[in-house]
């Protein structure tokens, strides 16, 4: 029986749950991770998404045709905490494969692209994404790379940056130009690109926090099969909507239960009078705190309601503007001492108590995927329905 | 010249040949793929006797005081410059305080024949001498590489009497501590067991209280200058890039919510670099001179934490690139900030100055 079979009564699953993780997670992962080669790193997500899938852990949030069990927000929840309270490892390497990928197959995808791709996901596929460019962050729609129709192929050339893990990625999530004359949005299509094809170069880029999580890829005369194209050619623009608003807020739901988890040690730790004796640092914790609880109070809305779809923006700039603060704080906590480099592991951005690297990595969440600022436009020209930008095309 | 046109002409120099050979490009190269860059800025200071700006001139020194050091800790700051100009002007500082002007350590510091260091914290409790009159301290974190001769201390006597000491540190044990900011160079330095001479106390008693203050209240200026040059520098890039990127067919400065932004940026580093020029030109005086320098010290940093961190987002991705010297500003603004016991305690030192009560 799997873990996930106990879901109909809350306790035992949660019983259950925090029992089986007791036995799996490696006690010292961390350690073993950290500064870990690429092969190690993903050798160990590999292995950590096979015993999260035999339990019926990984893909639990899929639809059930896919092999996902539908879970309502409850269980959600309940998975979310006990991974948290387990300090499991997350799958980062999989963000994009598990959310964003059947996110966006779900709305859009052909049959034969479901029965080819889903599955493979679940065995381990890595995906990425491949939607800004140098020329092309905000403003995506300028993108420039170029996408041209050859029989029953396309051919594509062009460059993107800052793609996520793209050095140990299989396929990619590829936004290119199919119609150069058309108004910007208009001509932009979306593919499954195999990463390991001919013509393709990732170059990984060195980041301030001392990963190079992200990379360059260049792309010269790559041919992508026309049965790979993701919606109607030129759709590419709505389809590229559906990938970005895939549910964020189950992931950065996961992150808050960490966090959560972190300020509730602290509470319980000795060595909470650092900062309890001290004024300034006793409030500042508990408005970081009271942050806290509101963006989890946020998700659970925005996970229990699929109409307010007025939370996503709010949800993803107040998680990253609380984190940002946090770890800020904590550097200030630990003084000196935080200012020393330690080996780190690779995560998806949230406090791990490496409190300089938790604050440098905090602006991932800060700039990528639609950054403060323009999600701040979102909220003033969609939401408050402000007149937009003078200008602004 | 009067003193002030001399003092603006020596930081415009030190500021000329900072941006010739030791430029913002040349630091992230050499934090990136190593070089000599920072033997080779020694060097230069050497030989155009950037070290005795504040030196006596019967010693061949300029004979300036703490406001001609102020800007040139500013313009190195500016150029994130790894040069450890800090604790070699307080040990000169602290050895002209003292009326040391004959000794010999003096005249090689000035030459930049010995280098000093300085303990970042200042206080007494971090080191005591022991009845066999040897040092007894923790580990040390200094700016300071393995040439560095002399190491400012304070400490206590065996009898807990206060302590002003300059050590001899060639055979000191330091080992190599990895910052997150790599524009300077840092060692952890084992001064415990050092033998302490006659020769190595500088003051005591009331005198070593004295020039505590001062040293404190120097240092925070200097780090309050290195961090509002830091300061204009990150302000200055990021201004660069948003005429220069576009987005949505503009200059992304030009959205007014970038604009306001970097209207803050500016207003924040005039902020801190006037309340620096109002404790420079007060500094040494009384305990409102020492809160004020405190004070200076806290804004400044805190100012460079806070303009550096909106350099890296209104940088976007290249913001969080290691090839974007951004977070280079941003780590050293946050060493400044932890060094002399982080904010807080700057601030409390101001306010129990300022109140008339003991720390
Ligand atoms: C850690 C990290 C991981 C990433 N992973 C991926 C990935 O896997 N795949 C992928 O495709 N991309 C990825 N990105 C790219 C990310 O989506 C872009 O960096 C982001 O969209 C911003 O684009 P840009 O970097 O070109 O900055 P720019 O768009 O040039 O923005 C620069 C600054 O201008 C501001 N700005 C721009 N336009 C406006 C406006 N109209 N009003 C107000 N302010 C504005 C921005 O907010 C920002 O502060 C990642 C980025 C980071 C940092």
């Amino acid at each position: 029986m799997r873990v996930i079979d106990r879901r109909s009564d809350p306790v035992a699953f949660r019983a259950e749950l925090r029992e089986w993780l007791g036995r799996v997670v490696p006690p010292c992962w961390q350690e073993r991770m950290t500064d870990a080669s690429d092969e190690d790193f993903s050798r160990f997500q590999r292995w950590w998404l096979a015993e999260l899938d035999a339990q019926g852990l990984a893909t639990a949030h899929w639809p059930v045709e896919w092999g996902g069990e539908e879970l309502t927000i409850q269980e959600q929840v309940i998975i979310f905490e006990e991974l948290a309270r387990a300090k499991a490892p997350d799958l980062v390497m999989f963000t994009i494969s598990l959310n964003h990928v059947p996110g966006t197959l779900a709305k859009w995808g052909t049959k034969e692209q479901i029965d080819r791709y889903i599955p493979g996901v679940r065995n381990g596929e890595v995906w990425c994404q491949g939607f800004s460019e140098p020329g092309a962050g905000s403003d995506l729609a300028s993108l420039r790379t170029r996408a041209v129709r050859d029989g029953d192929r396309y051919i594509v050339n062009g460059q993107k940056v800052w793609s996520s893990y793209g050095a140990y990625a299989d396929y990619y999530l590829l936004l290119a130009r199919t119609d150069p004359d058309a108004p910007k949005h208009k001509g932009i299509s979306c593919f499954i690109m195999d990463l390991k094809a001919p013509g393709v170069e990732v170059r990984p880029i060195r980041q301030m926090n001392g990963m190079n999580e992200f990379c360059e890829v260049f792309l010269d005369d790559v041919e992508i099969p026309a049965g790979n194209l993701i919606g109607p050619e030129n759709e590419g623009w709505a389809v590229a909507q559906s990938t970005l608003s895939t549910e964020r807020g189950l992931l950065i739901f996961a992150l808050c239960e960490r966090m959560n988890i972190l300020f509730e040690e602290q509470f319980a730790s000795p060595d909470a009078a650092r900062w309890m004796e001290d004024d300034q640092l006793r409030r500042e914790m508990m408005t970081c705190y009271a942050d806290m609880q509101a963006v989890r109070g946020l998700i659970h809305s925005m996970l229990a309601d699929h109409n307010a779809s007025e939370f996503p923006p709010i949800v993803k700039i107040l998680y990253g503007e609380t984190l940002q603060r946090f770890s800020e704080m904590w550097t200030r906590i630990d003084g000196l001492d935080a200012m020393v480099e330690r080996p780190t592991f690779i995560s998806s951005g949230y406090a791990k108590g490496n409190w300089m690297v938790d604050y440098l990595t905090s602006w991932t969440w800060t700039i990528s995927g639609g950054s403060n600022e323009i999600l701040r436009n979102v909220i003033a020209e969609r939401q408050l329905g402000l007149p937009r930008e003078p200008s602004a095309r | 010249m009067d003193d002030q046109e001399l003092i603006d002409s020596l930081a415009e120099s030190v500021g000329a040949v900072l941006a010739n050979n030791f430029s913002i490009e040349e630091v992230l190269k050499f934090t990136n793929v190593g070089g000599e860059l920072d033997a080779e800025i020694k060097r230069r200071a050497c030989e155009l006797g950037w070290l005795g700006i504040a030196a006596p001139e019967s010693l061949g020194g300029g004979g300036l005081g703490i406001e001609a050091l102020v800007p040139i800790y500013c313009e190195l700051g500016e150029h994130l410059s790894s040069l450890p100009f800090i604790g070699q002007q307080l040990c000169i500082d602290a050895l002209v305080a003292c009326a040391f002007e004959q000794d010999g350590r003096l005249a090689a510091l000035v030459e930049g024949a010995a280098w000093g260091a300085v303990a970042p914290e200042l206080s007494f409790d971090s080191a005591g001498i022991g009845r066999d009159g040897a040092l007894e301290a923790d580990d040390i974190p200094v700016f300071d590489d393995d040439h560095d001769s002399h190491l400012l201390l304070f400490g206590r006597e065996a009898d807990g009497e206060p302590v002003a000491l300059m050590l001899d540190i060639r055979q000191a044990e330091r080992r190599a501590v990895a910052f997150h900011d790599h524009t300077r160079r840092l060692r952890m330095l084992a001064p415990g067991g050092l033998p302490v001479t006659r020769e190595c106390r500088l003051a005591s008693g009331d005198a070593a209280i004295a020039l505590q203050t001062r040293l404190g209240d120097h240092l925070a200026l200097a780090l309050a200058a290195d961090s509002v040059g830091g300061c204009r520098a990150v302000l200055a890039r990021t201004i660069d890039y948003l005429k220069t990127r576009e987005q949505f067919g503009r200059a992304i400065g030009s959205f007014q919510a970038l604009k306001h932004r970097a209207a803050t940026m500016k207003l924040e580093l005039e902020t801190a670099a006037s309340l620096l020029r109002v404790a420079t030109a007060c500094f040494g005086k009384n305990a409102k001179s020492s809160a004020l320098a405190s004070l200076a010290k806290a804004r400044a940093c805190d100012v460079y934490v806070k303009l550096s961190g909106e350099a890296i987002q209104l940088h976007g991705g290249i913001g969080f690139t290691r090839e974007c010297p951004v977070h280079l500003h941003l780590k050293r603004a946050k060493l400044n900030q932890a060094l002399c016991g982080g904010d807080r305690a700057s601030i409390d030192r101001a306010a129990n100055l300022l109140v008339g009560r003991a720390a």
